[in-house]
């Protein structure tokens, strides 16, 4: 993908998978666009996954047909591997196997030199069942979590709430996590007004990732499910911190602290004798968004 | 050849002395290019700093070398004064003589109502060597400084470690001075496809910056020789301007971004005793990173764009 003047050397660069529950709302699919246009990320496979049953039943469905129309539109469905992952959180699921976890395990065991790169964009069910069946999968990738931390308000955070079951498996394995929190992911806002400078004008893919933002807005408008949420004109594109995170280390940004495990509603107990995570309560927006940006206009602008 | 369709009064115009180890790695000649596009600065003089002997001993030939480059891409061959400073840290050549710290006395002493700014993007060695020379420049002006931890644990930082006797002796002094620590700095991070998109439409000079980079790149990543200090470095499609930061600080004053802390003295492993001197400097520790680099995109694109 690009037309990139510049190489990125192999020893720089990584191996991906993305999980994601595309289908939620808007901002995963400029995470996938994002990561896809970078060459030092080499996207292995995408899992699609669900988000609860908050919206009815079929949302793993909804996020795997979000990931084709994206791949479709990017010219890259030969080129980029899509799994269908778990259909509800561990707690309500009836079938713990499915084509994800099996693509997860494989990607994870086998023999390669790059680093593996794990970015969680939604619920952390996948990697769970995943880490539930082999143990080994834990120590041999690297997670990148967009979740955690708590809302204005009390407010529930949406990916660890979509299942803190499946959280607290994580937390207590020995997987290295980078959790980008909630106070850190609703930072990245951006305008309507600048995606349609943006975005919009570069190939089909930029114009489906302002429209379906702007239609979207729309719909939640009309039927709020997060009181006071979408601002109007507006969008904070949280999933793209996680690609941002995994292009740069955002070595002052994060702060170690133990892996907490959530007991009862959305309440962090830390345990204090806990291994620690890395959290992120803060990100460079600017180098996220210009990079995006620029990588859009060098691969569909005229 | 574009105009700035606005100038800077005179009364808020500045002297610069800008003090650079531009042959060690990418990101000084971008400073160099905005300090020399910004109206408010009136350059008096590019010194060119030795960056250590890691990679030999003629480092600060080499910065001499990229800053007549620099400024020949920019078309102003014959119209910037390029010095030669130190080619040695303190502790190795604690008597050396440097053109770039006679430069800097003379300046300093000169009556002049334009306040004068040292900007010292590399090590400290010519204003240690300057100071030691003539005190008095102490009391005739501003330094910047791009370096040094200032934590109470200390930590390895590049510009610092190039010369710590020097940085000690700046600090014992009374100069006024402002750090970008490294944590500063550190926000300055910026894509390849960014640098790709908006530099070359910007001339010779755009397209060098740009070109230097990416070679710079690939270079420091087939020859890992630093990894061994610099974890993982470079990252792989990006890097940290770090030295633009001290340019933008000169250009604005960042009002809210630095703390007043006392003034650090280092051992030699970069660790820091801050109780032996008594006097406080300034660090920022933060930056306003989006003001710093869509203003050195603006003033490229206005004089160079095609």
């Amino acid at each position: 993908m690009g037309n990139y003047d510049f190489k990125v050397h192999e020893s720089k660069q990584m191996r991906v998978i993305i999980d994601t529950d595309a289908a939620c709302e808007c901002d995963d699919q400029f995470a996938i666009v994002y990561a896809l246009l970078s060459p030092k990320l080499n996207v292995k496979g995408i899992v699609a996954t669900h988000y609860a049953d908050m919206r009815g039943p079929g949302s793993m469905e909804d996020s795997y047909q979000e990931v084709k129309r994206i791949l479709k539109l990017m010219e890259l469905e030969e080129q980029v591997k899509c799994f269908r992952g778990a259909e509800n959180q561990l707690s309500c699921l009836k079938e713990q196997d499915n084509e994800g976890v099996d693509f997860i395990i494989e990607e994870a065991l086998k023999d390669d030199v790059m680093p593996l790169c794990y970015l969680g964009l939604g619920p952390l069910t996948n990697l769970a069942l995943a880490i539930k069946k082999k143990p080994e999968v834990a120590k041999r990738l690297t997670l990148i979590w967009i979740g955690g931390g708590s809302l204005p308000g009390g407010v529930k955070e949406f990916n660890l709430n979509n299942d803190v079951e499946a959280a607290n498996l994580i937390m207590s394995s020995e997987c290295p996590v980078s959790s980008i929190n909630a106070k850190c992911y609703i930072g990245i806002k951006v305008s309507f007004a600048e995606l349609q400078h943006k975005v919009k004008p570069y190939g089909e893919i930029g114009k489906y990732l302002f429209q379906q933002i702007i239609d979207r807005s729309m719909h939640f408008s009309e039927n709020p499910f997060v009181p006071g949420w979408p601002a109007g004109e507006s969008w904070f594109l949280a999933d793209m911190v996680a690609v941002g995170i995994a292009l740069e280390p955002h070595e002052f940004e994060y702060c170690l602290e133990p892996a907490s495990q959530v007991v009862e509603g959305n309440m962090n107990f830390p345990v204090l004798t806990a291994r620690p995570i890395k959290v992120y309560s803060k990100a460079n927006y600017r180098y996220i968004f210009e990079d995006f940006f620029s990588k859009l206009a060098l691969t569909y602008g005229g | 050849m574009g105009k700035f369709l606005f100038s800077v009064p005179k009364n808020r115009q500045i002297r610069m002395i800008l003090n650079t180890d531009a042959g060690c790695e990418c990101d000084d000649q971008f400073a160099i290019a905005y300090a020399l596009l910004s109206q408010k600065i009136e350059m008096k003089a590019i010194i060119a700093a030795h960056f250590g002997d890691l990679r030999g001993p003629n480092a600060m030939e080499e910065s001499y070398v990229e800053c007549c480059k620099i400024v020949e891409h920019m078309g102003l061959s014959g119209k910037v004064n390029i010095l030669k400073g130190a080619k040695k840290c303190i502790k190795d050549a604690p008597e050396q003589e440097s053109a770039g710290a006679d430069f800097i006395i003379e300046e300093a002493l000169r009556d002049d109502p334009k306040p004068l700014y040292g900007v010292f993007i590399g090590p400290l060695t010519d204003l240690a060597i300057a100071i030691k020379k003539e005190p008095r420049i102490c009391e005739r002006m501003n330094i910047i400084w791009i370096g040094g931890p200032c934590g109470p644990d200390g930590a390895y930082e590049y510009n610092l470690s190039n010369d710590i006797a020097a940085a000690n002796q700046v600090m014992l002094s009374n100069i006024p001075l402002s750090i970008i620590d490294i944590e500063g700095y550190n926000q300055m991070k910026i894509g390849f496809a960014e640098l790709q998109d908006k530099l070359l439409q910007c001339g010779d000079i755009g397209r060098y910056l740009f070109e230097q980079i990416v070679e710079g790149n690939e270079r420091n990543c087939a020859n890992n020789s630093w990894q061994s200090t610099i974890t993982q470095w470079p990252i792989g499609e990006s890097w940290c301007i770090v030295d633009v930061s001290a340019i933008a600080i000169a250009l604005e004053p960042h009002d809210y971004y630095f703390e007043w802390k006392p003034a650090p003295f280092y051992t030699e492993d970069c660790h820091i005793f801050t109780e032996r001197i008594t006097r406080q400097i300034k660090v920022y520790s933060k930056l306003n990173y989006r003001y710093a680099f869509e203003d050195m995109f603006a003033k490229l694109k206005i004089i160079y764009g095609q």
